[in-house]
């Protein structure tokens, strides 16, 4: 990769992939842990094959091995989180048409314990393709290109780790947006 | 209906992006990335915790000119290629100057630390006025070296090209000049005391070997054949022969920062001036080597898709032929197998357990973790490598991180690394522990090693180099030296010892 072509990407990819990690492990961490994956970027440019795919899957898979590293932190954060009691739950909705996208934050902020603790259940190898899924928005492919595996892994990784979330998340309604048991439906 | 994707994009959607100091510190790290002796050997060993410290924005912005600064003037080397060596290197003799001390040795009094589950007979002292974070070597229980890194910026990524000695079973340290340009990716082996050897990058770049037969006073620079890859681990068993791992030049690098592994054996009877290669099945890449023999080799590594599984291979031809090992048990990849046999038969490593059903664990002080249960397991053969059984470190090393593995006989053995026992060290908190383990019947038991640790943490350090043991080195069975974990943020490293 040329530089001029690093350059660009640093400057394309850089926020999104600094708030996926800061999501992962917190803001105090993300900012040395961003720094050291464009600096690894950099410096194995080199070995970057944009046939194997997107820069965009790259960077994510060198941020993905970076938070490994300190997937203890990761653990803490979520267990925090899941710790913390929640606000005043909104009340039950009788579908989900929310009335804008603040409104959905609000109530998924109520549910953030939950929604922690279930993480914080998944292995390392299921957190890491859910978390590149919905919060990179990588394909089943890109996520194969991002961790080096084969797209069929990927893929049977992914449907795994979505019924290991469900199954944590246990009596969620998906239709009413509300936990069963808080006593909402 | 929304499905539990859209529930999880909402987690932490609220999260900000980076502000302008961030963008600054990324700017500066990509800058010293640039420098071309900032490149992958000292990067980051599997398994140490290696954090690095906030700089002040001020800094930041001072040391980003002046990197950018020293990179436009590099610019104009790399604009025609670094320079190569095409033939051995020899430097002058240069005395070793003694590092300035600490002022004191930190001496706890036995007992302080509330995490102590007995003392063993003399005690691990410890030794704050060290050398940096690095790779240890200890071909006698007098004589240690480590190679350090010395980079300009805490937050910049490692430079190993210093190189440090202590002949005092490392109670006071010199640091000793290494060979201009001259990076080390392979911490040193010693077949005598004076002699030792390891790998290295010229300019960034170029593989060499690099040896001393008098204590790194003098180095000799010699480059390697076109077809071998960077060395990252050697072996000496005498002062010019030698084994090791190589990695198989330009070969296609799987993103990110995998688990360092190497694909070719690399043998020289010469000191280096010839080489035999051999290569390991296609797929699977190694990161530890043990050969007992010429003609006996243990490897550790890993293979599958993902490179995830953990795999031992056994040669009894040097190299030639490799067939796989057995392992009953965890067989998660290992960050740091550190396998090492002690003749043909006996062999011993450390593996990983990687569960799927979350477990909640206490960890003291009202904290607790939930989680699939991952920790380090001891494994150990009796066949040569052939098979292989798996068991865990006792309850009182709680969920073990370990680092290293050193084994003076076939029946001792200490582990080194981290666990989840909470510490306190003056006002500092940390989540872990340095933990110590050793075993007298081939780990059959274990005792967790306990250690003086200062009361609170000296001027200087982060609590962070306490919480666990990086690396250790056991010349005889009852002597060994031991370092903190790496720790960028700190001016020195806490170094074990049992003896002296």
């Amino acid at each position: 990769m040329a530089a001029a072509d690093f350059e660009e990407a640093f400057r394309e990819h850089f926020a999104p992939v600094y708030r996926f990690i800061a999501r992962r492990v917190g803001t105090d961490l993300a900012e040395d842990l961003a720094a050291e994956v464009f600096a690894t970027a950099y410096r194995r440019r080199a070995a970057y094959q944009p046939d194997r795919g997107a820069v965009r899957s790259w960077l994510y898979g060198i941020a993905t091995n970076v938070v490994r590293g300190h997937w203890r932190a990761e653990q803490q954060l979520l267990e925090l989180d899941a710790r913390v009691a929640p606000d005043v739950l909104e009340q039950p909705r009788s579908s989900v048409q929310f009335a804008d996208a603040a409104d959905e934050r609000v109530i998924a902020a109520s549910l953030a314990p939950r929604i922690a603790g279930a993480l914080a259940a998944l292995n390392r190898d299921q957190r890491d393709v859910l978390l590149l899924h919905a919060w990179a928005d990588l394909s089943h492919e890109e996520i194969a290109t991002a961790l080096g595996i084969a797209q069929g892994t990927a893929r049977s990784r992914l449907s795994r780790a979505r019924a290991a979330l469900r199954a944590q998340l246990g009596e969620f309604d998906f239709e009413l947006w509300s936990f069963k048991e808080q006593g909402h439906a | 209906m929304p499905d539990e994707i859209d529930l999880l994009r909402q987690f932490r959607a609220d999260t900000p992006g980076p502000d302008e100091a961030t963008w600054e510190r990324a700017r500066a790290a990509i800058a010293m990335a640039s420098q071309p002796a900032a490149t992958q050997p000292g990067a980051i060993r599997p398994g140490v915790r290696r954090r690095w410290r906030r700089p002040g924005r001020r800094q930041t912005i001072a040391a980003a000119v002046a990197i950018i600064a020293v990179a436009a003037g590099l610019l104009a080397i790399a604009m025609q290629g670094p320079p190569t060596l095409s033939r051995p290197m020899t430097t002058a003799w240069q005395p070793a100057r003694p590092l300035p001390s600490s002022g004191h040795v930190v001496r706890a009094p036995a007992g302080t630390w509330r995490l102590m589950s007995y003392l063993v007979a003399r005690g691990w002292q410890e030794n704050t006025a060290g050398p940096a974070p690095g790779l240890l070597t200890c071909p006698t229980a007098a004589t240690c070296y480590v190679e350090g890194d010395s980079a300009s910026s805490p937050s910049g990524p490692a430079d190993m090209n210093s190189f440090y000695v202590s002949t005092d079973g490392a109670q006071a340290w010199s640091v000793l000049p290494v060979p201009a340009h001259v990076t080390f990716t392979s911490p040193l082996a010693c077949a005598t005391r004076d002699a030792c050897a390891a790998g290295a990058l010229y300019y960034g770049k170029q593989p060499i070997y690099l040896s001393t037969t008098n204590g790194g006073h003098s180095w000799t620079a010699t480059p390697l054949p076109a077809g071998i890859g960077m060395i990252g681990e050697l072996t000496c068993v005498t002062a010019t022969d030698c084994q090791g791992l190589a990695a198989v030049p330009g070969a296609a690098q799987d993103p990110g920062l995998a688990v360092p592994a190497y694909g070719t054996l690399v043998t020289t009877r010469d000191g280096g001036q010839h080489w035999a290669t051999a290569a390991f099945p296609a797929g699977d890449a190694i990161q530890s080597l043990s050969c007992p023999t010429a003609a006996e080799c243990v490897a550790a590594g890993v293979t599958g898709p993902g490179q995830d599984t953990a795999i031992v291979l056994v040669s009894h031809d040097g190299g030639a032929t490799w067939r796989r090992g057995i392992i009953h048990g965890p067989q998660a990849a290992a960050p740091s197998p550190d396998v090492t046999c002690v003749d043909a038969s006996h062999c011993q490593m450390l593996g990983y357990f990687m569960g799927t059903t979350p477990v909640t664990e206490q960890l003291g002080d009202g904290m607790s973790e939930t989680g699939p249960p991952q920790y380090s397991v001891y494994e150990s053969s009796s066949d040569g490598g052939a098979t292989w059984t798996s068991s865990t470190f006792p309850r009182s090393i709680p969920d073990p991180n370990l680092n290293a593995l050193v084994c003076p006989t076939a029946q001792t053995c200490y582990a080194a690394g981290g666990d989840l026992i909470p510490q306190h060290i003056g006002n500092t908190r940390n989540a872990e522990s340095a933990v110590v383990a050793v075993t007298h019947d081939a780990g059959r038991t274990w005792q967790r090693v306990s250690f003086a640790v200062p009361a609170k943490v000296p001027s200087g350090m982060q609590g962070d180099s306490f919480m666990a043991i990086g690396q250790i080195q056991c010349p005889q069975q009852d002597a060994c030296v031991a370092i903190g974990a790496s720790d960028q943020g700190s001016t020195s490293t806490p170094v074990y010892t049992n003896h002296g």
